[in-house]
């Protein structure tokens, strides 16, 4: 895999689930918070790309 | 004199938690072996689901780290990020050695993907160094298990 998005994508995804797991103790607490924390990571990432498209671009 | 009570066996339904004490695995040891294996540790203290997570996960990110072309650097202290980089990828203990023995991690550095390994093995090395302190908190019962 080659696309930039994919693999941040895939990068968010590792991170949540360690975060995730490690600062949650039961399973659905982990759940919710590695979701809330991947789509932060990819969000994040998101909006400031488009952000230095508009500044930068 | 009344003989020692026979110890209670759990009710049923109830699992019971089998893992070393802090006592008997110290912290140094715990952490070692935190930072040799990502989730080591925690199997060792009873938490089976987060370190077999721990272990998947880092594991999985070290090796798509080196499927991406990213490069496991020395330690050159004449290149003050290239130092931090090493060091950050040596959170990673046994993975990273045998890495270094076996010649995994060169770097394609004309890899489209090359900066994205590294991204991965760093973020792995990292975050193994947070599992390691989660480990030694456990072990030394400064966070509950």
């Amino acid at each position: 895999m080659t696309s930039h998005i994919g693999l941040m994508v895939l990068f968010a995804a590792f991170v949540s689930t360690v975060f995730g797991t490690l600062l949650r103790e039961s399973l659905p607490d982990q759940v919710r918070f590695a979701v809330r924390a991947f789509l932060a990571l990819v969000g994040g990432a998101y909006l400031t790309g488009w952000l230095m498209y508009l500044i930068f671009g | 004199m009344t003989p020692p009570a026979p110890p209670k066996s759990a009710p049923p339904g109830e699992r019971r938690q089998v893992s070393a004490s802090p006592a008997a695995l110290g912290g140094p040891a715990v952490t070692s072996i935190a930072w040799l294996i990502p989730g080591a540790a925690h199997l060792l203290l009873g938490q089976t689901r987060k370190g077999l997570v721990f272990f998947v996960v880092l594991t999985a990110m070290f090796l798509v780290g080196g499927g991406l072309g990213g490069r496991l650097f020395p330690f050159q202290l004449a290149e003050p990020l290239v130092f931090l980089m090493a060091l950050a990828e040596w959170g990673l203990g046994l993975p990273r050695l045998l890495a270094a023995l076996i010649g995994y991690g060169q770097g394609v550095v004309v890899a489209t993907t090359y900066e994205y390994g590294n991204t991965f093995f760093i973020g792995a090395g990292l975050l193994n160094a947070l599992v390691v302190l989660d480990a030694y908190d456990l072990a030394t019962g400064r966070k509950a298990r």
